[in-house]
C-alpha cells in the first residue's frame, strides 16, 4: 500500500531548512565583508588622494623627477619607469611564456610534461624578494653590466628582466591551460586535413585558445605593474629618481614609490604632503589595474571561442 | 559483450518460431483438405463437397493473417541474412499453401459439375493413386518446414517424378477410354490430373524454399 | 523501394510505356544505390596483414582488405573490435597516438604508406577524414572550408573552390548567404556536412569516415548517406558505422570485425569481407550472421 502524499511530506524537514538558512547567511556575510573592505579601501584612497590633489601645487606634479620629501611629485617619472619595467618584463615573458606553453601543450612527451609543468609552477611560487635579490646580485652584474659596461648596479633593465622572469611562469601556465582546453577534435581535424604540427599550433590551437592566452598576458601585465619587491630592490629606488626613459639608469615605479613612502625608508614619512601623495599614486595604480582588467574582460568576451 | 554468449532477441526469435509453427499448422490444414478432396472425388461422395469447400475458408483466413504478420516483422525488425531469407521464403510458402488449398476445392468443384463419376475400376484406382502420391509429396513439403531439413528440397524434384508418371498414366487411360467417358467427363478427369500434379509441385516448391532458407540457394542453382 | 513507388505514384509525369520488345520501360530519376558492385574497379588501397598495437596491447590482428576505387567500403563490428584503429592506420592518424604502432603493410596505389620516405602529412592530404562528432574549427564557414587548401598553398580561385566544395557536400544553398558566420551557428547535421566539404576541399582521393552520422537525427543521417552516393562518383570512401542498416544501405562491400578474447587480450580481427549484398543476405561466417541478425550477446 502506498501512503498518501501530504503537503507536509513535501515541505521538508524544518531542522534541515533552518540549517541551510544559517549556512547561507554565513556565506553571504563573508561576501559582504569583502565588499565592505573594498569600499573602505576605495574611500580611504579617494579621500587622501583628494586631500593631496587639492593642496598640492599642480606644477609640482610635472617636474624633473620624483622627490616627494622635497616637494617634487613628478608623476610621469613613475609612469615612465613603471611602463618601462613592465614592458621589459613583457618582452621577456611573452615569447618565453608562450613558447613554453606551446611546447608543453603540443610538443612535450607526456613524460617530459610530467616534470616540466610542476617545475614551472614551482617557479611561479618563488617569493619576489628572492627574485629581487637575484636580479640585483646576478642579472645586474652578470648580464646587464657585462653587456653594457657603463651601466650602474641598479638599473631598470635589471629590474625589468627580473620582473620578466617572475611573470613568465604565469604566462606559461595560464596559456598552457587555455591551449590544453582546446578540444583534441580540433587538432585531429587539422591533422586530418594534412596540417603539420606547427600549422596546427599556429592556425588552430592558438586562435582557439586566444581568449585564454590574452587573459594570461593581461594578468601578467597587471602583475608586472603591481610588482613591488623586485623593483624596490633592483631598480635603485632610494628616496627618489630623476625622470628618465633610459633603462640603463635607476628608476622608480609607482609601487616602489609607495613602498618607499609607506615603509619610511626615505626617513621622512608624513612630512608635508609626501604621505598623502602615497594615496594619490595608489589610486592611480588602482585605476590602471581596473582599466586593464576591464579591457581583458571585454576582450575575452568578444573573442571567446566556444567549442 | 562476448560473442555467442547470449541470445539477444528472445522476443524476435519466438516470433519467428511462431511463424514457422503456424506455417506447419496451415500446411496440415491444407493437407487434410487435399486428402479429403481426393477421397470425395475418387469415392464419389458429392454430399461432402460442401465440407471441403467450407474447410478452405479458415485456410484462407489464416493465410491472410500470417502474411500480415510477416509483413509487420519485415517492416519493424529489418531482418537480414537467414532471418530475411526465412521471412521472404515464408511469404512464398504461404502462397504455395494457399494455392494448394484452392486446388483441393477445385477438385471437388469438378465433381460437382459432373452428373456422376465413371464406374470403371481402373480409372478409380488411377485417380486415387495420383491423389495419394500428390498428398505425399505435399506432406514432404510440410515436413521440410517442420524439420528445416534442406535435403528434402534437394531431392524433391526427383521424388516428384512419381506423381508425374501417375498423371501421365491417368491421361493415357482417359485418352483410351474417351469414347465411353464422353467429352465432359474426360475433360474433368484431365483437369483433376492437372490439379493433383500442381499440388505435388507446390509441395516441391515449399521444400525447395526451405532449402533456400537454410543454404541461401535454391536446389539446382549454382 | 518505398521511395520509388511513391515517386511513381506522385509523379504522373513519369513516362511509362510499352517498348517494342513488349516490356514496360519506366524512366524517371535514376536512384543510385549500393547495388552490386562489379569487380572492374581498381584496388587502390591494400591492407595487407595489418596489425595495430597500443603499447603492449595487441588491438587488431592481421587484417587484409582490398579497397576498390570509387566504392564505399564499410567497416562494422562490435565496440572495441578495432574499426577506428584500422581506419586511422589508413591515413596514418595513428601516428598522433604516442603508443600506437602499425605492422603489416598498407599500399596506396602500390606505395607502402609506412615506407621510410613517406610523409604522413602528404598521406593525409590525399586520404582525408571525417570524424564521428562534427568538429568544425571555431572559425567562419568560409575559413573552415578554405583551411586545407590554404595550408596546401592552393593556387586557384579560393572562392570558387569553397563554393564547389560546399555544393558537393550539399550545403551550399543553406549557407551561401552566411559564409562569414561562425560554423558553430550551424546545426549538427549541417556542421557534419561542413566537415565533409572541408575534407573534400583538399581534393583527396580517399575519404575516411568514422561513424559520420552517429550524432545525427534520421533525416540528417539520410542526407549524409545520399551525399555519400554522390561522392562515390568521384571518391573512394571507407566508412566505420555501428548502424548496420546504414552499412547495408550505403556500402558496396562490408568488412565485419570481431574481438577475440581467448588470449586474455581483447584483440580485434577481420571475420569476413564480402560484397554488402552477400554479407547481408548470406554471410559466410556464422559469427557474422549472429552479429548482423542481432544475436550477438
Ligand atoms: N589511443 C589508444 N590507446 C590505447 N588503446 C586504445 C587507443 N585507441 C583504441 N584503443 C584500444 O584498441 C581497441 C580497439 O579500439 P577502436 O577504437 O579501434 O575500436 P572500435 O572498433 O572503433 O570501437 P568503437 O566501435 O567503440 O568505436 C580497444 O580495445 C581500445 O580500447
Ligand atoms: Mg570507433
Amino acid at each position: 500500500m502506498t501512503p498518501t502524499l501530504t503537503i507536509e511530506a513535501l515541505a521538508g524537514d524544518p531542522k534541515r531548512r533552518r540549517k541551510e538558512r544559517r549556512v547561507r547567511t554565513l556565506f553571504a556575510s563573508a561576501g559582504m565583508v569583502s565588499i565592505a573592505v573594498s569600499i573602505l579601501i576605495m574611500v580611504a584612497l579617494i579621500g587622501e588622494a583628494w586631500a593631496f590633489i587639492s593642496q598640492v601645487e599642480l606644477a609640482s606634479l610635472f617636474t624633473f623627477g620624483w622627490f616627494p620629501r622635497r616637494g617634487f611629485y613628478d608623476i610621469p617619472t613613475l609612469i615612465v619607469a613603471t611602463t618601462l619595467i613592465a614592458g621589459i618584463g613583457m618582452i621577456v615573458a611573452v615569447p618565453l611564456g608562450l613558447g613554453t606553453a606551446s611546447y608543453l601543450a603540443e610538443y612535450a612527451s607526456p613524460r617530459a610534461r610530467r616534470w616540466l609543468k610542476p617545475t614551472i609552477e614551482l617557479l611561479a611560487g618563488v617569493p619576489s624578494v628572492v627574485l629581487g635579490f637575484w636580479a640585483l646580485t646576478f642579472i645586474s652584474p652578470e648580464f646587464v653590466q657585462r653587456l653594457f659596461s657603463a651601466a650602474p648596479p641598479f638599473t631598470m633593465m635589471a629590474a625589468g628582466l627580473g620582473v620578466g622572469v617572475l611573470i613568465t611562469p604565469l604566462v606559461a601556465t595560464v596559456s598552457e591551460d587555455a591551449m590544453r582546453a582546446v578540444p583534441i577534435d580540433l587538432r585531429l581535424a587539422s591533422y586530418g586535413l594534412g596540417a603539420n604540427r606547427s600549422v596546427t599550433v599556429r592556425k588552430v590551437v592558438v586562435p582557439a585558445a586566444l581568449s585564454g592566452i590574452v587573459a594570461s598576458l593581461i594578468l601578467a601585465l597587471s602583475r608586472a605593474i603591481g610588482e613591488t619587491m623586485i623593483v624596490f630592490m633592483a631598480a635603485g629606488a632610494v628616496g627618489g629618481a630623476l625622470r628618465t626613459a633610459n633603462p640603463l639608469e635607476p628608476g622608480q615605479t609607482m609601487t616602489a614609490a609607495i613602498a618607499a613612502l609607506a615603509t619610511g625608508s626615505d626617513q621622512v614619512a608624513g612630512e608635508g604632503l609626501a604621505f598623502q601623495s602615497l594615496f594619490f599614486v595608489g589610486l592611480l595604480l588602482f585605476l590602471i589595474t581596473l582599466v586593464l582588467n576591464s579591457v581583458s574582460n571585454r576582450f575575452v568576451r568578444k573573442y571567446r571561442e566556444r567549442y | 559483450m562476448e560473442p555467442h554468449d547470449a541470445d539477444l532477441r528472445h522476443h524476435y526469435d519466438s516470433e519467428l518460431e511462431e511463424i514457422r509453427a503456424s506455417l506447419v499448422d496451415l500446411g496440415t490444414m491444407a493437407l487434410s483438405n487435399i486428402r479429403h478432396a481426393g477421397i470425395v472425388f475418387s469415392e464419389n461422395r458429392p454430399e461432402e463437397i460442401e465440407t471441403v469447400r467450407n474447410a478452405d475458408i479458415p485456410i484462407n483466413a489464416k493465410y491472410t493473417e500470417l502474411e500480415a504478420r510477416v509483413f509487420e516483422i519485415l517492416a519493424l525488425q529489418q531482418p537480414v541474412a537467414s532471418d530475411l531469407r526465412f521471412l521472404v521464403a515464408s511469404t512464398r510458402i504461404l502462397y504455395e499453401l494457399e494455392r494448394s488449398g484452392d486446388l483441393a476445392v477445385n477438385v471437388v468443384k469438378a465433381l460437382a459439375r459432373l452428373d456422376g463419376i465413371p464406374t470403371d475400376a481402373s480409372i478409380h484406382s488411377a485417380v486415387s493413386q495420383l491423389a495419394e502420391a500428390s498428398a505425399a509429396m505435399f506432406t514432404r513439403g510440410i515436413e521440410a518446414i517442420a524439420t528445416l531439413d534442406p535435403e528434402i528440397g534437394m531431392g524433391a524434384e526427383l521424388e516428384d517424378e512419381a506423381t508425374d508418371h501417375l498423371t501421365a498414366s491417368l491421361y493415357k487411360l482417359v485418352t483410351l477410354n474417351q469414347d465411353e467417358l464422353g467429352l465432359e467427363t474426360a475433360v474433368a478427369l484431365f483437369r483433376i490430373g492437372r490439379y493433383f500434379e500442381r499440388i505435388a509441385d507446390h509441395g516441391v516448391n515449399i521444400a525447395e524454399n526451405v532449402t533456400f532458407v537454410v543454404t541461401a540457394q535454391f536446389p539446382g542453382e549454382g | 523501394m518505398a521511395n520509388n513507388i511513391q515517386t511513381a505514384h506522385r509523379a504522373t509525369a513519369v513516362p511509362m510505356k510499352l517498348n517494342e520488345a513488349g516490356s514496360i520501360a519506366v524512366s524517371g530519376p535514376k536512384r543510385v544505390t549500393g547495388g552490386t558492385p562489379d569487380d572492374s574497379n581498381r584496388v587502390i588501397l591494400e591492407l595487407d596483414a595489418v596489425d595495430v598495437f597500443y603499447g603492449d596491447f595487441h588491438a587488431v590482428d592481421s587484417v587484409t582488405i582490398p579497397i576498390r576505387e570509387k566504392e564505399i567500403t564499410a567497416l562494422i563490428g562490435p565496440s572495441g573490435c578495432g574499426k577506428s584503429s584500422v581506419l586511422r592506420s589508413i591515413n596514418r592518424m595513428n601516428d598522433l597516438i604516442d603508443t600506437a604502432r602499425v605492422e603489416g603493410s598498407i599500399r596506396y596505389h602500390g606505395v607502402d604508406l609506412y615506407g621510410p620516405t613517406v610523409d604522413p602529412v602528404e598521406v593525409r592530404r590525399r586520404i582525408g577524414m571525417v570524424f564521428q562528432k562534427p568538429n568544425p574549427f571555431p572559425k567562419s564557414i568560409y575559413e573552415n572550408v578554405s583551411f586545407g587548401p590554404k595550408i596546401a598553398k592552393y593556387g586557384g580561385n579560393m572562392d570558387d573552390l569553397v563554393e564547389e566544395s560546399l555544393r558537393r557536400a550539399a550545403l551550399w544553398d543553406e549557407v551561401k548567404d552566411k559564409l562569414e558566420q561562425s560554423a558553430y551557428a550551424l546545426s549538427g547535421g549541417q556542421q557534419q556536412r561542413l566537415c565533409i566539404a572541408r575534407a573534400i576541399a583538399t581534393s583527396p582521393d580517399v575519404v575516411l569516415m568514422d561513424e559520420p552520422a552517429s550524432s545525427l537525427d534520421p533525416i540528417a543521417t539520410l542526407r549524409i548517406e545520399e551525399l555519400m552516393f554522390d561522392l562515390k562518383q568521384q571518391y573512394t570512401i571507407v566508412i566505420v558505422t555501428h548502424n548496420m542498416q546504414q552499412a547495408a544501405r550505403v556500402s558496396d562491400r562490408t568488412a565485419f570485425f570481431s574481438v577475440d578474447v581467448s588470449g586474455g587480450q581483447r584483440t580485434g580481427h577481420l571475420v569476413e569481407f564480402s560484397k554488402t549484398t552477400e554479407l547481408f543476405t548470406n554471410p559466410r561466417e556464422s559469427q557474422t550472421e549472429d552479429y548482423i541478425t542481432g544475436r550477438f550477446g
